[in-house]
């Protein structure tokens, strides 16, 4: 499955304390054009015609996608359907959005592309999300309330939460907080990821993070019939029991070079959402090159051979190497300027795994084939 | 959404005015049963018969015309055994649901009557004693035999998922303001049976069906959500997938929750994970 | 077997009571909680087990004595209440009230009965047993244990005429408790005592009362004779001394009042009856590893190793054991 990051616009109606959209330097504003958007299902068609096997992923970011309204769903279901009748099927929707602006109009355009669940963000810690111009209760109330909103309507969501140095200290509290919160779509503790210097008081590293989620690990293991999907212990323990062979997620997987395209509001397609929010790896406008072209560009090959290097170099004697495959080589980039160094959040898995699930679980990770 | 059931007296007047409407009927023990329930019937749906007892259910007086009908009788307690003892055959036939209170002898009386196959349910207001209501609560839940449903804990194991965020087991106990509303015999409008008897009103019936009686209704419902926001600790306590902030107004100490229920509902969560292993081994 | 202690409170003091000991330890006036009454219900239930007996102490004393005996017989139990028979009025008037219509069939009153002259009892308790066998007769039978060899049965036939009582005579050995503190029949009386036994066979044939024996007799101080005789009077003599699951107020349960710190547990360690039973006899295999019966010839016994005979209680081999030690 290829997986598009398309941010239809990078406005967001919130001020969350670590966001990197504006990273580059420039922000974006506008609202993607319909000339842009009927070239992005046109280059969708384009693709999997050429590919029968093939399935796409639109994950709807920005910025807050829900910003731009209804209408603009409207127009991508209508192009969806005009540009893509034969291939269509193979395309699939979610949305990743703060839900403080879901509303009942989005309910319906919502259904007819498909979606069932939404991603969102909270954080129960005050003052990390804001509302812009107001504070974090403001962000909350209004999160809350589309929550509310949202599951009336029928919809499952997951919430993603960033751990910082202020949750530290609360790893049970934000457990137990949000899977009481979060329905069947589960919950997933991500650490904050900072330019560097940036707000320092937020800032956590890899083993911060590991013990965070190390005191969390041994509830969830007990309860895991009760808390299904919390994030990263379930995808974790599947990849373990799987010997390394099912991956979840893109950072764990290796494999981004040949299933990731960001595309900004005007077309400009990058790496994924994260290297378009940095203004990194530029492979040019959706209204310019396909997507066959941008998976055939030389940086591409580049990332294909981080795998190589990094069993050769710094992962070479990792026993748990098949479950990050050395990490997102964009934090790779961030520390070192390379993308063929390991993650600065070795940690999270190696680390973790040794530390806590092995102890915790029994289960000796590097008993597992591949793994 | 759904059009409520009323639970309301059996108040001539206030039923004139309910025509069409799903009615749970608060009747006297004594009641006419029969002409009641064909009158009622005639104009409207009748959910349940609530018969508010006030003797023991040792003392009652059976009323044969409950046969068949949905009755919950509401009695204080179960009274001496040795005084219900002879009476077990004739109540168990009724059918009825003897609905009962958690302070007193309602647990031990609940475990007893459900031993004897009779079905009963709680009426969870004020403060349980926490501990003999996790006895029960895991007798309910994880009977070595059979025996009769103990409301709520039958709708809790019914209806609770390993991946759901909360149980509602309100409507077990007539007390979710979507499916009940409760009435006064003037007919004032109350979201819960607490709200009734502290004469907590949200409107009278002119206000049936209207938009603003279903905001009231849908807040109320979602009103746990308020818990979130004040980071209150029920918010974080790993019961409350089963308990809903249920009782967080229930500390006297100021600490936000009633002391034991953190404990209760975390081990119920326990108990009902425990059941889902097992087979099912109940002839009801 | 299953005692359940509905209280370890007594009215009498017998000489050989050899619960005395165990009620001592016991927290004192403790009563079964009704909760635990509805779990030992379900639990001998699913273990598929209807009997019960309750015991004490004096089980009537239970506040709640005839709500438990009527709730038992509720959940299809044969129940048999054993008894001195000594009961306040109150609890005399909620026999007669709540239990005179109980099916004959499954409620038993074993009333233990002492000589008046040999044992007599506190001042008005022959009275008050006379007024409990009148009400509740057509439950009862009479029980008397034997703790010397010189006993007398002639007041337990009376009785049994006089309130037309169930034609059954329960017969105990007194056993000793672990200290032996109790007036107890010693080994080497038992046979005496089984030759008295059969002295009164007369009486037994005269009323047609069936001598039952509990456990502990040995087979070989029978004769032929007193066998057949028992067996054509209707007894069914055991010879055998298995495990009886006693359980306290406090849900412990252990296998007897004089082995009552033997592998003694909380019930609830256990899932059902046939795990209790399995672990005390686990304790009797323990206890006569040593010693296999009570006499010197029983280790070379044809009928202890055939499984006719037991060789003795347990308890007396413990005691014995002790004593040689």
């Amino acid at each position: 499955m290829v997986t598009l990051i398309v941010k239809p616009s990078e406005a967001c109606n919130a001020a969350c304390v670590y966001c990197e959209v504006d990273r580059k330097g420039w922000l974006k504003t506008k609202i993607m054009a319909q000339d842009t958007l009927e070239m992005l299902f046109k280059r969708i068609d384009e693709f999997l015609t050429a590919r029968p096997q093939e399935t796409i992923r639109i994950v709807w970011h920005g910025g807050e996608p829900l910003l731009i309204g209804e209408p603009f769903y409207r127009r991508v279901l209508a192009a969806q359907r005009q540009l893509c009748a034969a291939t269509g099927r193979r395309v699939c929707h979610t949305v990743q959005t703060n839900l403080t602006l879901f509303s009942d109009e989005f309910t319906e355009v919502f259904r007819a592309l498909g979606i069932t669940s939404l991603g969102t963000s909270y954080d129960p810690v005050a003052g990390v999300r804001l509302l812009r111009g107001q504070n974090s209760r403001a962000y909350d109330a209004a999160f809350l309330a589309g929550s509310a909103r949202l599951e009336r309507a029928g919809f499952d969501w997951g919430v993603i939460c960033v751990v910082t140095r202020l949750s530290l200290d609360r790893p049970l509290d934000l457990f137990h907080f949000l899977t009481n919160l979060a329905p069947q779509g589960g919950v997933m503790f991500n650490p904050i990821l900072l330019d560097k210097g940036k707000q320092p008081h937020l800032a956590i590293d890899d083993k911060e993070f590991s013990a965070f989620l190390g005191a969390m690990f041994p509830v969830w293991w007990a309860n895991r019939q009760r808390y299904p999907r919390v994030e990263p212990f379930h995808s974790l323990t599947e990849t373990i029991l799987s010997g390394g062979r099912r991956q979840f997620y893109c950072t764990d997987a290796g494999q981004c070079a040949d299933t990731h395209i960001g595309i900004g509001p005007d077309g400009a397609m990058t790496h994924c959402g994260r290297s378009g929010d940095w203004g990194l790896l530029d492979y040019g406008s959706i209204h310019d090159r396909s997507f066959a072209e941008v998976f055939a560009d030389p940086r591409r090959a580049e990332l294909r051979r981080r795998g190589e290097a990094l069993r050769a170099g710094a992962c070479r004697d990792c026993d748990t190497w098949s479950l990050c495959h050395g990490g997102c080589p964009l934090d790779s980039w961030d520390a070192t300027g390379s993308f063929h160094g390991k993650t600065a959040w070795c940690d999270n898995r190696g680390g973790f795994v040794k530390t806590y699930f092995e102890p915790i679980t029994g289960i000796r990770v590097k008993l597992l084939e591949g793994a | 959404m759904t059009k409520p059931v009323l639970i309301c007296p059996d108040d001539p007047s206030l039923l004139d005015r309910l025509a069409g409407q799903s009615l749970g009927l608060r009747v006297a023990p004594s009641a006419d049963v029969a002409a009641t329930v064909e009158a009622v019937r005639r104009q409207n749906g009748l959910f349940r018969l609530l018969v508010e007892a006030d003797e023991p259910l040792a003392a009652v007086k059976p009323n044969h015309a409950w046969r068949g009908l949905p009755v919950d009788l509401m009695v204080p307690s179960a009274g001496r055994f040795a005084d219900l003892a002879g009476r077990l055959d004739e109540v168990r036939s009724l059918g009825i649901t003897v609905c009962l209170p958690i302070g007193g002898t309602g647990l031990r009386d609940a475990r007893t009557l459900a031993s004897l196959g009779i079905r009963t349910r709680l009426g969870l207001d004020g403060m349980p004693d926490w501990d003999a209501l996790g006895d029960l609560m895991t007798y309910a839940l994880l009977e070595l035999v059979a025996h009769a449903p103990i409301e709520p804990f039958q709708t809790i194991a019914d209806h609770s998922r390993t991946d759901a965020r909360t149980t509602d087991w309100s409507s077990a106990l007539f007390d979710d303001p979507l499916r009940f509303l409760h009435l006064s015999a003037d007919g004032r409008i109350a979201l819960s049976r607490r709200d009734l008897l502290n004469e907590e009103f949200v409107g009278d019936l002119a206000m049936l069906g209207s938009p603003a009686l279903a905001e009231a209704q849908q807040a109320r419902s979602e009103a746990w959500r308020q818990l979130f926001l004040d980071d209150h600790p029920c918010a974080r306590c790993p019961g409350f997938r089963l308990c809903r902030g249920r009782y967080a107004e229930g500390d006297a100490k100021g600490a936000g929750m009633a002391e034991g229920c953190a404990g209760f509902f975390t081990e119920m969560a326990g108990v009902l994970e425990q059941r889902w292993l097992r087979p099912e081994a109940r002839p009801w | 077997m299953v005692n359940i202690l509905l209280t370890d409170k007594c009215v009498r003091q017998c000489p050989y009571c050899f619960a005395g000991r165990e009620m001592a330890r016991s927290a004192a006036g403790e009563f079964l909680a009704w909760e635990n009454v509805v779990y030992l219900a379900d639990f001998l239930q699913h273990s598929g087990h209807r009997r019960v007996s309750l015991i004490g102490g004096e089980p009537t004393l239970h506040p709640e004595f005839a709500d438990i005996v009527l709730y038992f017989l509720a959940r299809a139990f044969e129940v048999t209440v054993f008894t001195s028979g000594i009961l306040s009025d109150a609890r005399l008037g909620e026999v007669e009230k709540y239990l005179g219509e109980a099916p004959v069939n499954r409620l038993t009153y074993v009333c233990n009965v002492n000589d008046p002259i040999e044992t007599p009892d506190t001042d008005g308790a022959d009275e008050r047993l006379g007024r409990f066998l009148a009400i509740a007769g057509r439950w009862s039978m009479l029980g008397f244990n034997i703790y010397r060899d010189d006993f007398s049965l002639g007041f337990a036939f009376d009785l049994i005429a006089r309130h037309d009582l169930k034609r059954t005579l329960r017969l105990g050995i007194a056993h000793p408790t672990a200290d032996g503190a109790n007036a107890f029949l010693p080994v080497d009386r038992i046979g005496p005592a089984i030759a008295r036994l059969a002295g009164f066979k007369a009486d037994f044939e005269r009323l047609a009362v069936a001598p039952s024996l509990d456990c502990g007799f040995p087979l070989c101080r029978f004769s032929d004779a007193d066998l057949g005789w028992l067996v054509r009077l209707g007894g069914r003599p055991s010879f055998i001394c298995r495990p009886a699951i006693d359980i306290t107020p406090d849900m412990q349960v252990y296998s007897c009042f004089p082995l009552a710190t033997h592998g003694r547990a909380s019930l609830f360690a256990f899932n059902s009856l046939q795990e209790v039973t399995a672990h005390f006899a686990a304790e009797h295999t323990r206890i006569r590893a040593g010693r296999p019966g009570i006499f010197d010839d029983c280790a070379s016994c044809e009928s202890r190793s055939r499984g006719v005979c037991a060789g003795g209680a347990s308890c007396q081999i413990t005691l014995m054991a002790e004593a040689a030690s």
